[in-house]
Order: C-alpha cells, then structure tokens, then sequence
C-alpha cells in the first residue's frame, strides 16, 4: 500500500497549545510550560489508517507569526491544517475565522482543516461556550475537537482525523502521480500545483 | 526539577577582575572569548558590558562606573515615565474610555496592558525549570524591561525570542553579582562592587539587551518577509520561474526593513556557504530548502534555542568580542559590507560551522532518503555539540577565509541581495558538477553507501 506524504500546519493564537498537541501526538509528552516557539518546529509521524498509510510532516509555528510568513513554500505545500484554540481564552477564539479565512485566501483549495478547543481539562475557567464552538465549526464545514495536550484526550482522534480526511481528499492524485513520480514517493504536492495553475488561471 | 540558582564556578572572580578587567588586557579578553576559555576568567558580565559597548573599553575605570550610574539613572527615569498611565486621574467628563481618539489615553492604557500580557505569557515559560526564574519578582523584573524596551521601540515592539535573550544576560548578571572582594585592593573592590551592584542588575540587562538589539538584532524580529503584492497565480507558477525565493505577503508596513531576516540568511547561505562549501551548497540547494526556514530561529535567538544554556554562554562569548572590533575590518565581501561595528557578523560564521558540522549526515541522508525531510529534521533540531569550541574554531576560519578571500570560491552569482530587492534575486542554478544523487527505489543500499563515501570523499576542493 503506499505511503502519501502531507504537510500540515499549525495555527493558532500564542500559548493556545500547538506546540503541546504536535508533542503529545508524536512522542506522547507533555511539558506544563512548553517554551514559546520561534520560527517553527518540525515533526514527522507516520499514521496507519484503513485505506494506507499517510506520512504526516508537521510544521509548527510560532503563534506570533503570520503562518505564510516563514517561506514561500511553507502553506503553499500543507494539504491540512489544525487550527487550535485555548477553551479559557475567548481571543484566541476570536481569532480562528480569520486564520481560516487567511488559509481560503492563501492554501490550496483541498485543505482539510480541523478545529481543536484545547485546554479541554480546563473546564472550570472555560470561557467559550461548546456549542457555540460546535455550531460555528458546523457553518464553517469544519470538524471540531475537545483535545487536551496535558490527558491526551481527543488528540490521537483528532489527527486520525486530519490524516483520513487528507488521503480521502488526495487519493485522486495518489495513482497518478505515483506513476510518474523520480522519487517513488508520492508527492502530492507539485502534480496538484499543476492542475491548479492550469483551472485557476487567474481567479485570485 | 528545580536547579541550583548559579553553581559556584560561575561566581565573580574578583581577582581576575583586578589582573584582567582592570589591568585593561583586552587582548587576552578577546582571545579567551574566541578560544572558548572566557568563563575560566569568570568576568563575563563585565566583558560582555564592554563588547556590546555599554561600556567603553577605553574610558577609566572611574568613567565606567559615572556611564553606569548615568545609565542606570535614566532608565529608571524611563521606567518611572512608562509606568504612570495614571487612569485613575482622568476625568471620564473629559477623555471618555470608551473613545476611539488616538489621543485618548485610555487607548494606550488598553494597548499597555496588552503589551503587558503578551510579554508575560512568554515570560511565564521562559526557563522556568530554573528556581531562578519561578520567582514572581524575576518575572515582574522582566516583563518591565521587556516593556520599556517595547514602548522605545515601537516600530518593533516585543517579539517572541526577546524573552530568552534578555534570561540569558539576567542568568550572567544574576551569576557574577558582587558579594565579596577576595582580599583585592581597595579601590578596586569598591570599582567592582559599584560596576556589579545586585541592585542594578534590572538597568544592567536593559542596557546590555538595548545595545545587543541596536547590533542589527533588532531588525531580525521583523516579519520575515513583506513583498510587494503579487497575485497568488505568480505563485503557482513556481515551477517555471524556478526559484524559490519569491514569497507573498500581502503586509505592506516597512517594506524596506521587512526582510532583514531573509537577507540575513540568504547571505548565510547563498554568500558564505556557497563560498565555503560549494559541494555541501548544492546538495542542500537541490532539495529547495529555503535557508530561512532553520536559519531564522537560529540567528533570531543567537543560538541560545539551539544548545544548552551553557554552551550558549560561551557562543554567544565569541560572538560578543567580535562585535565592535577595529576600523581595519569593515570589509567590502563581493558586493556586501560587513561592519563589525553594525552587525554580529561572527554569528554568520557559527551558523555556516553548524551546517558544515552537520554535513556527512546531510548528505548521507539525502542519499538513503532523497528528499529533503532528513535534512530538514537534522537542522531544524540541532544535534548536541560535545565541545562548541570546536564551532567556535571552525567559525573563526570560516572568518578568516572569507576576510582574507583566500580558500573560497568566490560564487558566480552575484545578485545583490543586500541592495535589490531581495525577493527578485535568483540563484545560480546548480550545475551538475556535483556527482548526482541516485534515484532511490531502484538502487541497492550497497550502491548507495558507495556513493555516499564518493561524495564525503570529494570533498570540495578547497
């Protein structure tokens, strides 16, 4: 079965938790005051689901960057992107429509996005109503996660997720461009920029 | 797991202060620093005063402690000045909180306190493993820098990475605070006691960071890159242009300024390694790695991110003693200017000795894998470095070479990155001069590692 590889990246306000999810998922750890991340971090974990197998590769950035401002290939290659916010901070709420209205403008049309309300061990100081979180992810087409970094509640879930709605959203390309791929991995990547450039022409 | 606050072998030497620091012997200084021998000498809160400057090596010592307390004076002063908002004095009959007016000083009032909190998210997690920086009074101390330095500079503000520069020099000043004088003369314990005054320590980091940022550090905090608008379907058609320099950001504020980062590390890499290491050069450039991607975190955070806290010290020692070195070497480099007085340029040097560190394992990975994620992973998380000396030497060659323009290959290029546009600079295209990498699956591992071995065994022919 083959093996598609995929980017994904990071969104999110600072200290909502990026860092933690990406590290509980790849090594299962948890450090209560994760560092603040400069520039970005990168992950890689090779996820089984039914259909295959997918090679996640993680970009994870600082909050305080703009994502696409790190290199020009940085969104231009992310077939996903987790966009998390922290439960007991309404701002960081606030800010995931314009991070999803920044990766409409700017990613590749087939990105699969999830949405992530982390800090879900938090309950008490919660400040973001569930279901409002879960109806605005609902307009959005967005699947919502409850994830904590600290249990590890909904993460294995969520990026489960990510990955099946990924290969479910590429699989097109996965035939064809293993065909013809030098590098006998799949990269997805640069057959779909093909298309796009030819469709798209200049619509944005 | 709490740490000792400051192990012993990092406490003031008073003694070396009256043989070294007041002996004036600069050169021994320098040279400690460059050998990484300088914490031996157990001064390094006042060598690294002097080698950013806010000290003046060659004033008296009497001038440094008059240009210590005219320092120290006028940040509290500044300090004072940002502190009073006094919200509680206005007269809602007159300036309205709820007003949008520029001139409404309930606005600044919100905005500090953003600031504020910007500034203390990070530093509740800046080292705080260490005992040191649990304390509330730490943590207060440093978001009141943080932030008096913000308010001088707007134009910047705080961004993330600030924090940890400014926790090294508290550890340093923390480190070397006065405590006894260890039998020295008395004029000396008295220079001494007054230069390295624990009570001062808040207005010593905020001058050290202050003239540490204004050697071009300031400018790396800038977004990476603000381009002129280009429509996203320049960007698909990347494929064609065949550089991968280009990159969009609709963000049209400082524009000039914008990318210092990037001209940064294009120099690194672009100038230096490719003068350097041609072979290393067009291996990483064949796998479209874009230097800033690894080198922005490490030339944003001088390194500290990269190594541990002491190995830092003793980087950022060799670092520090080449900033501000003599007129004789501002040095025209192809059609760049390095001034020593402007920009840490030995950081430059430690970056291209950590890639040539890494080197085989670049290459051996991008023979078994073929592609760039090994790489990217080796880069992105440095390895440990028994002895960063070893960087340290090696940077200091690299140096040499390229000053001296003696053992380089002096690249074709030249687009001019520093004056042009930095976004419109293409690169020379590799040439196939480099034995070519195989293609993966059809290969057997043997053949692999021979080519492996043909390429460490090229070397570049310097």
């Amino acid at each position: 079965m083959a093996t598609m590889e995929c980017k994904i990246v990071t969104l999110g306000e600072g200290r909502v938790g990026k860092t933690s999810l990406a590290l509980k998922y790849v090594k299962n750890e948890f450090h209560k005051d994760e560092i603040s991340t400069v520039n970005a971090n990168y992950l890689t974990k090779l996820v089984q689901i039914p259909q295959g197998s997918v090679q996640l590769n993680i970009w994870d950035t600082a909050g305080q960057e703009r994502f696409r401002a790190i290199a020009s290939n940085y969104y231009r290659q992310a077939k996903g992107a987790l966009i998390v916010y922290d439960i007991t901070d309404r701002k960081s709420f606030d800010k995931v429509v314009s991070w999803i209205k920044e990766l409409k403008s700017q990613a590749e049309k087939n990105i699969v996005i999830v949405v992530a309300g982390n800090k879900c061990d938090m309950e008490k100081e919660r400040q973001i109503n569930r279901p409002e979180a879960l109806e605005f992810c609902r307009k959005m087409q967005i699947r919502h996660f409850d994830t904590s970094a600290k249990s590890g509640n909904g993460v294995e879930e969520m990026f489960m997720e990510l990955a099946s709605q990924i290969f479910e959203a590429n699989k097109g390309e996965l035939g064809q461009s293993g065909r013809n791929s030098r590098r006998g991995k799949i990269t997805v990547e640069k057959t779909k920029h093909r298309e796009n450039s030819g469709k798209k022409g200049g619509c944005c | 797991m709490n740490e000792e606050l400051i192990p012993a072998d990092h406490a003031l030497d008073p003694q070396s202060f009256y043989t070294h620091i007041l002996g004036k012997n600069f050169s021994t200084i320098r040279q400690a620093a460059l050998s990484a021998s300088l914490g031996k000498l157990r001064n390094r809160f006042i060598s690294w005063r002097l080698f950013l400057g806010v000290l003046n090596e060659t004033d008296s010592a009497e001038g440094w402690i008059q240009a210590s307390r005219e320092l120290r004076n006028e940040y509290h002063i500044m300090q004072e000045s940002y502190k009073k908002v006094h919200v509680q004095d206005l007269d809602p009959l007159i300036f309205n909180p709820l007003s949008q007016s520029v001139e409404n000083p309930w606005n600044s009032f919100y905005q500090d306190n953003e600031l504020k909190q910007v500034i203390k998210n990070d530093i509740d997690r800046t080292f705080q493993e260490r005992a040191l920086f649990q304390k509330e009074e730490t943590k207060e101390m440093m978001i009141r820098v943080l932030f008096t330095w913000s308010k001088n500079n707007p134009e910047i503000s705080y961004r993330q990475g600030m924090n940890e520069l400014l926790a090294v020099f508290f550890i340093v000043a923390v480190a070397e605070k006065f405590e006894k004088d260890d039998g020295i003369p008395e004029h000396a314990a008295r220079i001494l006691q007054e230069l390295n005054d624990p009570t001062q320590t808040e207005a010593d980091i905020y001058w050290m960071f202050t003239r540490l940022m204004a050697l071009s550090v300031k400018e790396l905090f800038l977004p990476v890159v603000v381009a002129k608008k280009k429509p996203i379907n320049n960007l698909l058609s990347f494929e064609k242009s065949g550089y991968h320099n280009e990159l969009v950001n609709t963000d049209k504020t400082n524009e000039a300024s914008a990318s210092v980062i990037l001209k940064r590390s294009h120099r690194i890499h672009h100038r230096f390694l490719q003068a350097l290491d041609k072979q290393l050069y067009m291996y990483i450039e064949s796998q479209k790695i874009e230097p800033q991607i690894y080198l922005q975190r490490w030339v944003r955070c001088l390194l500290s991110r990269e190594f541990n806290l002491s190995d830092t010290l003793v980087l950022w020692d060799s670092i520090f003693a080449c900033a501000h070195i003599g007129e004789e070497n501002r040095i025209e480099f192809f059609t760049g200017k390095l001034d020593f007085h402007k920009e840490l340029v030995m950081l430059d040097f430690l970056c291209i000795a950590m890639i040539i560190f890494v080197r085989s394992f670049c290459i051996f990975y991008l023979v078994l894998q073929c592609d760039a994620t090994g790489i990217m992973r080796r880069l992105l998380k440095f390895p440990p470095v028994e002895d960063v000396g070893i960087l340290i030497s090696m940077a200091n060659s690299y140096k040499e070479r390229i000053l001296s323009g003696k053992g380089v290959t002096v690249p074709k290029i030249i687009h001019d990155m520093v004056e042009d546009d930095p976004l419109r600079a293409s690169k020379p295209e590799p040439k196939a001069s480099f034995i070519p990498l195989p293609s993966p699956k059809s290969i057997k591992l043997t053949d692999k590692i021979d080519t492996i071995i043909a390429i460490l065994q090229e070397q570049s022919t310097l």
